[in-house]
């Protein structure tokens, strides 16, 4: 885990280093979009993301209902 | 509008091929022989329908609201903040399903070819190569459709070598069960046909928007043809046994040896596939970046598609602990979501539309 989060931060690195030169003469929302879009991404390595409920289980849940119709 | 590129319609219809049926040849068969057990080559059929409804809905809202995507009309039909919140559930929507895909796709290959690679390493590569495609635009994903699709489709010629193992005995008896078993089995399918409703991010975009439909019909009938014949192969090859088998078609393809020289095809099934399923994943990771990118009313969706393609990794592996909940997710969870989100969805904003522009005619 803690060399996946290594190796995420060096990406995340990467990208605002190559995005950053062809940012700048963009408005000042674009570059608040790629901020944090880019933080979003990093911040969600700090978790052991499999073994948390995510976005598909909150899907799994919600549609339960209909799941139940199909058996 | 985000997108300057253009496309033809033609190309149109050869990225829309590979954007259902990707991971639909990888799921689909064995999600509808368990339900419909030795009548599911018939599930396929029912996909030309709910396929076709989605089609005409891409048309007509694209007829209606000219030179606008998705993203775009719904904010016109449901007014500032129905529509923002409509725009930020697709975003959400597809931004998930880009995450299934990619992890659908690494579980294969993972699964089947590349046992000792940790999975990350082949979800990053393959986000990677698409991420350079969606910097490109769509006419970039249309070149690369264009060069690989025949490729992707070259797989379904070599299942003919199985012609003397097939046994035409396993279809009966049709219909033992009756037609709902069927039904319920076609939902898997339904679904993927469904998905034909992306095309409506890449109608602004056509050169020639008037055979924009006649394609996307092409499209369908060779998306329901392919199924079918798919479908009907694994039935007569597999019988009784198809359900069990987590991807059929490859367990077809280990099956063949064909005059001592044909053997051992499923490394080049792999090699076919990578490319089927690198032009699914762009495009979803390109419907993703130009929905958030017209949520948050940026100027240009280039900057955001690398940060967009970290978090389509992270949510390939977000509460997704193994294969098993995968499985289940693809079996019962995807189909009723795609369905909701490509089909209802869309229904309910041409309903709407409809009823706004009568009761503007009403109004003197």
């Amino acid at each position: 885990m803690k060399w996946l989060f290594i190796g995420i931060t060096l990406v995340v690195i990467l990208i605002s280093r190559l995005e950053w030169p062809k940012l700048k003469q963009k408005p000042k929302k674009d570059k608040a979009a790629f901020v944090f879009l880019l933080m979003l991404g990093w911040l969600l390595f700090l978790f052991d993301l499999p073994h948390i409920a995510g976005p598909s289980t909150f899907f799994r849940t919600i549609y339960k209902p209909f799941v139940a119709l199909l058996k | 509008m985000l997108e300057k590129g253009k496309i033809s319609s033609f190309q149109l219809a050869v990225v829309m091929y590979p954007t259902v049926l990707a991971t639909g040849f990888l799921v689909l068969p064995s999600i509808s022989a368990q339900y419909a057990k030795n009548d599911f080559w018939m599930t396929g059929l029912f996909a030309l329908f709910s396929g076709f409804i989605s089609v005409c809905l891409a048309v007509k809202l694209h007829q209606l609201y000219p030179k606008q995507n998705l993203a775009e009309y719904s904010e016109q039909i449901l007014g500032k903040t129905l529509g923002k919140i409509l725009v930020i559930w697709f975003s959400v929507h597809f931004l998930n399903s880009a995450g299934l895909i990619t992890r659908q796709y690494a579980e294969f290959v993972s699964g089947n070819f590349l046992f000792k690679t940790p999975i990350l390493v082949i979800i990053s590569s393959i986000v990677l190569l698409a991420a350079f495609a969606v910097h490109g635009g769509a006419e970039m994903i249309a070149r690369s459709a264009m060069i690989l699709t025949p490729i992707f489709i070259l797989p379904i010629c070599f299942l003919v070598l199985l012609i003397p193992d097939l046994d035409i005995k396993n279809i009966f008896p049709v219909l033992s069960h009756g037609i709902s078993p069927v039904i319920k089995g076609s939902i898997g399918p339904q679904a993927w046909a469904t998905q034909l409703f992306i095309m409506s991010f890449f109608l602004p975009c056509l050169k020639d928007p008037q055979k924009g439909k006649k394609w996307a019909f092409v499209s369908l009938g060779a998306i329901v043809f392919s199924m079918v014949f798919i479908n009907f192969i694994i039935l007569l090859l597999l019988g009784p046994d198809s359900g069990n088998k987590t991807y059929p078609v490859l367990t077809a393809f280990r099956y063949i040896s064909f005059a001592d020289f044909f053997e051992n095809l499923e490394a080049l099934l792999l090699a076919m596939w990578v490319a089927g399923n690198f032009i699914k994943i762009a495009v979803f990771y390109y419907v993703t970046t130009l929905s958030i990118g017209l949520c948050l009313n940026l100027t240009d969706y280039r900057p955001i598609v690398f940060p967009v393609g970290l978090l389509i990794i992270a949510l390939s592996l977000w509460g997704i602990p193994n294969f098993i909940t995968l499985g289940q997710h693809a079996r019962t969870v995807a189909p009723i979501d795609i369905l909701l989100n490509m089909l209802v969805i869309p229904i309910i904003l041409l309903v709407v539309t409809g009823f706004r522009r009568a009761t503007k005619q009403l109004k003197p």
